[in-house]
């Protein structure tokens, strides 16, 4: 990510309704920099996500883990590290679950900040909650849902 | 059937400047057909056809005259070793105003005939056709640089080698596999082989002066190896097939204020686009931010897709297989030829030719094709009943598309 991103990223995290001490950029002068998010949903539970940056953000879609709790579980303890498209996660890394946000159809470098991506893993871990509550896909909560 | 025998100017050149009374050469015969192309030193692309030894003689006015005599003396004098295939003998005789004469024998024990000598040209005189119509002295000196040479890169590449342009720099890190061949202008005898040799090659038949610098890069991992190139190219053809490449070009190409043409094919060829970028003009992320873009790129290999993630991890291989969905070459040709006429426009802008009056009308950024009415294109209107006018295939339409504002790249 080039400097004049970065500024971009962060004035947009500045103005946003995320706190400055819930993300904090990571290892930005080395070769894997990546972006420290704490999210409180709905249900006050708390996660950690790391957008990792080293792959060229913004031209390439950046991975996004949840590093706590690690790892996730289904509603019935099952692992959720594999890609599953009625979960919405790819395979994921060092034991982290892997998000699913955005695809290629809808990737747009000069539009999309971190701050839209951020937002994005906050619904998916809503929905997530809501799985844990019913059983339920996340798909079946996210079809028809335009974000 | 008459012989004919190639000779290239610059060799008999160099062989006359250097002051020797002969030497050997070699010679490659299309079998059957009495084609000879003969050599001194090494061609740049490899030669086609069968080898044979072949010798060049210094010959005087009278030894020209009666050089069957000659050659059957050269031939005679050979070693044994070297007879026991045909042999071409050139003897050549340069006139006190340097005017080069040839007569070339093929000799083949007993049997000794005389061949027509043609010429292949100097430099200067290869584009002597499109004088008047390009300003091949301009073009001849431009720079291009090519990303992705595949079925839309590479034809696009020797076309423009075909124009005259006299410099390039090729980039892709693919092999030609076997896929690959219906759509590509290389053929079988190149499998295995880097698409940026073959594609050279094959610029270097059309126009053997051309200096092709080559990088078999991903460039998405050699960034400023990408920016020197667009920094030292007068324009970039960006033919990639994934979305990473086109927008770190696009940064470049807006970044250094350079040109750049980014073409494609859509799903299964139905039909592609091509974008124009230029200084203060959109950019390629303002294009992808807009409802008249379409995201769904063709999709020709699996294994690449999985790789960039165009096709998820969670879809089955089945599912994968199914979403490869290539279109004929005969669909992204129109693509192609437009792309080379676009790039022509770019490099000869500022310069007075017989394609000036293009400028004025290939004014858009953002051009449109369609081959058929399917998916994206299914409620254009038909070809042969459009009393209206609407947008109908076989047609290119032109947008007039405006910078985005919130672009992130070019604001």
């Amino acid at each position: 990510m080039t400097y004049e991103r970065y500024q971009i990223e962060l004035g947009v995290l500045q103005n946003s309704t995320i706190k400055p001490k819930q993300y904090k950029f990571m290892d930005m002068n080395t070769s894997h920099p990546y972006l420290a998010v704490a999210i409180q949903t709905n249900s006050l539970r708390c996660y950690v996500i790391k957008i990792d940056l080293s792959d060229n953000y913004p031209y390439n879609i950046p991975k996004v883990f949840i590093t706590s709790p690690k790892p996730l579980l289904t509603r019935s303890g099952g692992s959720m590290l594999g890609a599953s498209h009625s979960m919405h996660t790819l395979p994921g890394e060092n034991g982290c679950v892997r998000v699913c946000h955005y695809g290629h159809e809808d990737w747009a470098p000069n539009r999309i900040t971190l701050y839209q991506i951020i937002i994005k893993v906050r619904i998916w871990l809503e929905m997530y909650e809501c799985h844990l509550k019913t059983g339920r896909t996340l798909d079946e909560f996210l079809r028809g849902a335009n974000y | 059937m008459e012989s004919i025998v190639y000779l290239y100017q610059d060799h008999l050149q160099e062989f006359w400047n250097s002051g020797q009374s002969q030497c050997f050469g070699a010679a490659f015969e299309w079998k059957g057909e009495q084609v000879y192309h003969v050599y001194l030193k090494y061609p740049q692309v490899a030669p086609t056809g069968y080898s044979m030894p072949c010798v060049f003689r210094v010959v005087d006015r009278a030894g020209y005259e009666q050089a069957d005599r000659e050659a059957a003396a050269v031939y005679a004098a050979l070693p044994a070793e070297a007879r026991r295939v045909p042999v071409v003998i050139v003897c050549i005789f340069v006139e006190e105003d340097n005017r080069v004469n040839s007569r070339a024998f093929i000799i083949d024990g007993e049997q000794q005939v005389e061949a027509t000598v043609k010429y292949v040209p100097r430099h200067s005189e290869l584009y002597t056709r499109s004088k008047g119509l390009l300003e091949v002295g301009a073009l001849e000196s431009k720079k291009v640089l090519v990303v992705g040479l595949g079925s839309g890169g590479a034809p696009i590449a020797v076309e423009l080698a075909k124009a005259g342009i006299g410099h390039f720099i090729l980039i892709d890190f693919d092999r030609i596999e076997l896929h690959n061949i219906s759509r590509h202008i290389c053929g079988v005898n190149e499998l295995g082989r880097l698409k940026v040799h073959a594609v050279k090659d094959a610029i270097l038949l059309k126009n053997p002066y051309a200096q092709v610098e080559t990088l078999a890069i991903d460039i998405n991992r050699h960034l400023d190896e990408l920016e020197r190139c667009i920094a030292e190219s007068d324009l970039t053809i960006v033919a990639t097939d994934e979305y990473a490449s086109r927008y770190n070009i696009n940064a470049r190409l807006v970044k250094l204020g350079k040109v750049g043409l980014f073409g494609r094919a859509v799903t299964r060829a139905e039909g592609g686009d091509i974008l124009r970028v230029r200084p203060g003009g959109p950019c390629y992320a303002c294009l992808t931010g807009n409802p008249i873009y379409h995201q769904n790129d063709e999709i020709t290999d699996v294994r690449r897709a999985r790789e960039l993630g165009v096709i998820p991890a969670y879809v089955s291989d089945e599912d994968a297989n199914a979403m490869v969905q290539v279109g004929l070459s005969t669909d992204i040709a129109p693509i192609n030829n437009m792309m080379v006429k676009l790039a022509l426009n770019e490099l000869s802008r500022g310069i007075e030719c017989g394609i000036s009056s293009l400028l004025e009308e290939l004014t858009y950024d953002y051009y449109i094709w369609a081959n058929r009415r399917d998916y994206q294109f299914a409620n254009w209107a038909p070809f042969n009943n459009n009393p209206k006018r609407h947008l109908t295939i076989l047609r290119w339409y032109g947008v007039k598309l405006k910078k985005d504002a919130e672009c992130m790249e070019c604001r």
